[in-house]
């Protein structure tokens, strides 16, 4: 799974916060994407986890890149 | 040699904060928050395990809240000059050291008005008497020491805070107060802090940051984020907003160390025994003829730093002759005009002796010898 953060300070609270919980995650630079330039980068970890790992993100504050509001705007800022 | 010092900048610095330096130079040179490759992700982790272990000291929760500035004096320009504008008014203390009074002297010019308000060194109801005095209906900020440059007094943060009104905000000056006064930003009720990585935190020049607590402000400085490159306006929001250009991972990485450093000393440690130097040093001061000491350390808290003179020398010539024994103080004015004026030194300056973490009693005896024969001669 992998899911786009606000930016890099974000990605690496996702990571940290995923870390403190229990969950291995890792940070990656969007290339495979044609909408988006610049430094975004994404939160990535093993699918069996999205739901909880979402749950953590969300209630640590971990903003997600707008194009995620689509997939999961009802859950995260 | 003796280091009293550590007010101008903090050394030895722990062998950690070296260590992981030199470390980091060989072996990683990435840009953080730019590139996908592996040392760009490691030094970003760097960039955030700061941002994160500042959080802890402040008792924050957000560490994207904490933006990295190249000093506290461009964090004090950043606070003052992003916040205020043209009919402002802004409320400060005659402690405060020029990277606050400088910056408030130029804005004059663009429309801010300031009022200075003299600090009681023993009676800290008084001293918020006389801030609240000076608030206005458009005061937007009180900038305030958390502890003085050069006297060492520390400043009822908390107290200033409880009795603001709503609406004016408080930016705590923290160059003296980091890693030395243990400090809760909500606890505390500081809006904006600021502290460079060099003193208190034990770090290397050449970093600082702010730690936001209420509202964001202008940037002064627009630039590369590596966010958002195709929007020509700043991000708007943090850290992206107020931290353009590439940071300094290796001297990040030093304030990482040292911040650590003294959180596993405790900061209530560090406390207690840098106030417990200054009196020891004042005490020992007051038993030698022909000195002249400028605060009772037994009336107020005073942590830290102290001055002195001693009678008929100028501050420099008695630093002179310390140093030429090997014990490093500062004399002159300490960029703390006010204070001089206040103390009736302008002309004078003050002999300063700074503390730092790894400072003893014994180094303070050694230190009196010499002031003697100096005094004999």
């Amino acid at each position: 799974m992998k899911i786009k953060c606000k930016n890099m300070t974000h990605a690496m609270k996702a990571n940290r916060i995923l870390y403190d919980n229990g969950i291995h995650s890792k940070v990656e630079k969007i290339n495979d994407d044609p909408d988006i330039h610049g430094c975004v980068y994404s939160i990535v970890f093993d699918d069996r986890h999205l739901n909880r790992a979402l749950e953590i993100m969300c209630s640590g504050g971990v903003i997600l890149h707008k194009k995620e509001k689509i997939n999961y705007g009802d859950v995260c800022k | 040699m003796i280091y009293f010092d550590n007010a101008a900048s903090s050394y030895p610095k722990p062998y950690s904060v070296s260590k992981s330096v030199g470390m980091w130079l060989k072996s990683n040179g990435a840009n953080p928050g730019r590139s996908g490759h592996k040392p760009a992700i490691e030094a970003s982790g760097v960039i955030y395990d700061t941002r994160s272990v500042i959080c802890k000291m402040l008792g924050m929760d957000e560490p994207e809240n904490i933006v990295f500035v190249p000093n506290a004096t461009y964090g004090l320009n950043f606070l003052i000059q992003g916040i205020l504008k043209s009919g402002d008014h802004a409320v400060t203390t005659d402690l405060e050291h020029n990277s606050v009074l400088r910056p408030l002297k130029l804005l004059e010019k663009k429309g801010v008005s300031f009022d200075t308000v003299c600090v009681d060194l023993y009676d800290d109801d008084k001293t918020v008497d006389n801030i609240l005095k000076n608030i206005k209906k458009n005061t937007k900020l009180v900038i305030c020491t958390q502890c003085s440059n050069v006297c060492g007094k520390v400043m009822p943060i908390q107290k200033i805070s409880a009795a603001l009104p709503e609406g004016v905000r408080l930016v705590v000056d923290g160059a003296q107060g980091a890693g030395i006064i243990p400090t809760d930003m909500k606890r505390d009720g500081i809006d904006y802090y600021c502290a460079p990585s060099h003193k208190g935190l034990m770090g290397p020049q050449g970093s600082g940051f702010i730690a936001i607590n209420n509202e964001l402000f202008e940037p002064l400085i627009v630039g590369g984020t590596g966010s958002e490159s195709f929007d020509l306006n700043q991000p708007e929001y943090l850290p992206d907003m107020l931290e353009s250009g590439t940071l300094p991972t290796p001297v990040i990485k030093g304030m990482y160390e040292g911040i650590k450093f003294i959180l596993d000393i405790g900061i209530e440690n560090i406390y207690r025994h840098k106030i417990s130097l200054v009196k020891y040093a004042v005490n020992a001061l007051n038993g030698l003829d022909g000195v002249i000491t400028y605060v009772d350390p037994d009336l107020a808290c005073f942590a830290s730093t102290t001055c002195f003179n001693i009678i008929g020398s100028s501050s420099d010539r008695v630093a002179a002759y310390l140093a030429d024994n090997d014990i490093c103080v500062r004399s002159g004015i300490h960029c703390a005009p006010l204070f001089h004026k206040k103390m009736g030194t302008e002309n004078t300056g003050m002999v300063r002796i700074s503390f730092g973490c790894y400072n003893t009693e014994s180094e303070i005896d050694v230190f009196i010898k010499i002031l003697k024969k100096y005094l004999k001669k």
